[in-house]
């Protein structure tokens, strides 16, 4: 009876401002978060992640893409048990860029050719060859490339425009030589069950479900888009919550549980990811007093009026404005008598 | 679920479908389960520990 009688109570009433709560019990806390994003020291892939203050401005505005994003890619049961198998495909997936294993490049525009002597040590560091650079930079480039002597690079342009030769070379030292486009540096951790995952400092969950080993129904990124384009909405809210959650935990505040999934419940009701603010969520109001009372007051008075809208008093500020009863607690309720009855009491 | 069962739900807390959260025909999930719009989706959810159901509503836009 008990056990019945506190579940009860812990469930919330009808008419409770739940988001007025939910806003406050994030907002009092949010005073007392770092305000700036420093860089921490550490061994992971991903040391430097934007927390506190900034990454949680950043859920709520809903940003196409996050400022750190980070992928945890878990692979298929044969590649997970195994370091040199799960490092095979972090490998494949990490993203190196042709100007972090070359030395420097020699042009020969008379021939049109570009020399490009490579950096053996963090070649040897990524364990790159200079096959492997030489065929990934001509696919990426669309030019012939090949293997010269001491392992070098030699591309040849078939330009002899001195303003193209030099546009290929630039447009070479930017290019990828090998991995996914976005994925970041990719490395193997070890999970506490012993499990091999991979952790990226990058975020391209399409692209990485393509390649072999990995599990593509166990991805995760911090890349609330990406999760909504792949996995869907639902995804989408769970990875919001989580994230959220994380954010808050790291920073040692404890909100409650209840208050997170309402923010992301709301942030997701309609299908699809909106923020909160005056784009998303407050945004779609259609209370024209609510609209005036915010911001741009004579602008949406001129408009409502101009067309005829109609405002129907259900939200807050609209009431407050008029100076009526909020529909909150109380106000939620509304009293009628039954005619028959009341007569029958004045008897 | 089937219209059956979508009804009793509906009525058992007094809301109607437009009172649902919704989720788009285009939702990679969506597409999985064949669903059209008008139909709701019951999801069951692990959230922070406590699994309970969640529904939402196939809407096209």
């Amino acid at each position: 009876m008990t056990m019945a009688k506190e579940t009860y109570d812990s469930s919330v009433q009808a008419g409770e401002p739940v988001g007025v709560i939910a806003a406050q019990s994030l907002g009092e806390p949010g005073t007392q978060m770092v305000l700036r994003t420093f860089h921490m020291v550490g061994a992971a892939a991903t040391a430097i992640a934007t927390s506190g203050l900034p990454r949680i401005i950043e859920l709520l505005d809903a940003k196409k893409m996050p400022s750190s994003p980070i992928m945890r890619i878990y692979l298929k049961e044969s590649y997970a048990k195994s370091f040199a198998k799960a490092d095979e495909v972090a490998k494949k997936i990490s993203e190196i860029k042709m100007g972090s294993v070359m030395r420097r490049s020699v042009e020969s525009f008379s021939k049109g050719k570009i020399l490009i002597i490579l950096n053996q040590q963090s070649m040897q560091a990524a364990d790159l060859t200079a096959r492997s650079v030489a065929a990934r930079l001509g696919k990426e480039l669309g030019v012939e490339t090949k293997v010269g002597e001491h392992g070098n690079i030699i591309i040849s342009a078939h330009t002899k425009t001195p303003k193209d030769v030099r546009a290929i070379t630039v447009k070479a030292s930017k290019s990828i030589v090998n991995g996914i486009e976005g994925a970041g540096r990719a490395m193997v951790t070890q999970a506490k069950d012993g499990e091999f995952y991979i952790e990226s400092a990058g975020s391209n969950i399409e692209a990485v479900m393509q390649v072999e080993g990995v599990d593509p129904s166990r991805i995760y990124t911090n890349d609330l888009f990406a999760t909504y384009r792949v996995f869907g909405i639902e995804a989408a809210r769970n990875t919001l919550a989580l994230e959220l959650r994380k954010t808050l935990e790291d920073q040692d505040i404890s909100v409650n549980d209840r208050h997170i999934s309402l923010i992301a419940d709301a942030m997701t009701a309609d299908g699809t990811i909106q923020s909160i603010g005056r784009h998303g969520l407050v945004g779609r109001k259609e209370s024209v007093f609510a609209k005036a009372a915010f911001e741009e007051t004579v602008k949406h008075l001129i408009n409502a009026a101009a067309f005829g809208q109609i405002d129907y008093m259900r939200g807050v500020t609209e009431n407050i404005l008029v100076g009526k009863q909020i529909p909150l607690g109380t106000g939620s309720v509304k009293l009628t008598i039954k005619r028959k009855e009341a007569k029958k009491k004045e008897k | 679920m089937s219209h059956t069962d979508v009804s009793a739900m509906l009525s058992s807390l007094g809301i109607g479908t437009h009172n649902l959260p919704k989720i788009l025909v285009t939702d990679p999930q969506a597409k999985k389960l064949e669903a059209k719009p008008g139909d709701v989706i019951e999801i069951e959810r692990e959230d922070f520990g406590k699994s309970y159901k969640h529904y939402r509503y196939v809407v096209e836009k």
